[in-house]
């Protein structure tokens, strides 16, 4: 039998017409049409599945900033050929996780955000009426250079939220976090900057006193992620992300 | 390989991109913002299915435009579309994002896909540069024949219900379906060489 007709060989892999007897017969012999109607079978496949990305959300304008100033403002004489980004983040992989490089791979896994977060009464910390107060004394030099609103991370109720601000003093940069809906914990909560890929650096414990940030962690481009986690006393690493939210300049 | 050959023929009747292309490669800042325009979306989409939270996704975004610019010239238009060889770069991104995490297991967002394991998390992102790369093409048939893909595909009407639908001849509806499903075939399998899927 001659070889399988386009137009019917397409509509079998549709899937409107099944192959009669001597073309399935045709099929078994021929190695060339059955690779085409695998290959035509597995592109009408992924194509009705592409029915699910087909009006996706464009990505938003502050991401278009970020991209514009990273590709743009770089001076192309510190731009290495291949990409200096994976030696930053090895380097700060190692400087933030020199404490924890012991631990095994099991243990990494274990999802430990099932901590025992205390069940019950929901504290709306008293920050908020304290960072306010705070807030209506400030010297006149202070201005906001960032914010950010901080949703629940999966550990935390849904019902968990806060706002980070942050403040340049005019002789460096403080944050003030409010947070409300947060459970009571064992021990603390820590606030944190992070750089989305591989360095936290701690920045206090959230309460009624502005929180100093340090200067090396002041690139709010880089440190552009603000993090609140449960810590148990004596941790030193990263506990768990209770809050997280993306700061706006 | 033959593909290529069909591949390379067929995307020249696109025109307007083969513009944006030489101005990208030749450092032209607004071919980079065109291409955010035209591909952010989909990249956005591939590094969200593949980190799964919001903040990691948008750092895989914006490292993949910047590394895109910085080696717009190594760009080869021949080898591979524009959004397969963005998308290419986004998954080998998002990979080393996880691949990271693993390692540091810093955040408890991403545990999830810890746990599954990053070799799933490749193969699930094989998956989806392809379906990214399928609708994109789709997007740029001749309107006839997307008109009678998306038909088929979509609302699973069968040849004979298009063309009733469509009040377009039979032959012409199989016509359609066949070079309309020959080019979506094509550039799936030269793109699928090129982002290294």
């Amino acid at each position: 039998m001659p070889h399988l007709d386009p137009e019917r060989l397409v509509l079998i892999a549709l899937g409107e017409q099944d192959p009669d007897a001597s073309e399935t017969g045709h099929l078994r012999t021929c190695d060339i049409c059955d690779a085409d109607l695998a290959a035509t079978r597995a592109t009408v496949t992924i194509g009705r599945q592409s029915q699910h990305v087909r009006d996706l959300p464009a990505p938003s304008e502050d991401l278009w900033t970020r991209i514009a100033a990273a590709a743009f403002e770089t001076p192309e004489t510190q731009v290495a050929p291949n990409d200096a980004a994976p030696r930053d983040d090895a380097a700060g992989l190692r400087s933030f996780t020199s404490a924890a490089t012991g631990r095994s791979r099991a243990r990494a896994r274990r999802p430990r955000w099932r901590l025992p977060v205390a069940v019950g009464a929901a504290v709306v910390l008293a920050a908020v009426a304290a960072a306010a107060v705070t807030w209506s004394r400030r010297p006149a030099a202070e201005r906001i250079v960032a914010e950010a609103d901080l949703v629940a991370q999966p550990a935390a109720p849904a019902a968990a939220k806060g706002r980070a601000t942050i403040v340049d003093t005019g002789h460096g940069l403080e944050m003030r976090v409010a947070m409300s809906g947060m459970p009571t914990t064992g021990g603390y909560y820590s606030v944190w900057l992070y750089d989305g890929r591989s360095v936290m650096v701690p920045i206090g414990s959230p309460g009624s006193a502005a929180l100093n940030v340090p200067a090396a962690a002041s690139d709010l481009t880089r440190f552009s992620i603000v993090d609140v986690s449960t810590q148990q006393l004596g941790q030193q690493q990263h506990g768990t992300s209770m809050l997280q939210g993306r700061l706006r300049q | 390989m033959a593909a290529k050959a069909v591949n390379a023929i067929d995307r020249s009747g696109i025109g307007g991109d083969e513009e944006i292309v030489d101005r990208f490669k030749s450092g032209d800042e607004r071919a980079l913002r065109w291409m955010y325009d035209r591909y952010g979306a989909a990249v956005l989409h591939l590094a969200y299915a593949t980190v799964g939270n919001r903040y990691d996704a948008e750092d895989v975004v914006q490292a993949t435009f910047v590394a895109a610019w910085q080696s717009r010239e190594r760009y080869e238009p021949d080898l591979g579309s524009p959004i397969a060889w963005l998308l290419g770069i986004a998954r080998r991104k998002a990979i080393d994002t996880l691949r990271l995490k693993s390692r540091q297991d810093r955040v408890a967002a991403t545990l999830r896909q810890l746990d599954s394991g990053v070799d799933d998390a490749e193969a699930g992102a094989d998956t989806v540069v392809d379906r990214l790369v399928i609708a994109d093409e789709l997007s740029t048939l001749e309107p006839a024949q997307r008109c009678v893909l998306e038909l088929s595909f979509f609302d699973d009407l069968t040849h004979v219900q298009i063309a009733a639908r469509t009040g377009m001849p039979l032959g012409t509806v199989k016509s359609h379906l066949r070079r309309g499903l020959a080019r979506l075939r094509s550039r799936w399998e030269v793109d699928r060489a090129a982002s290294g899927s």
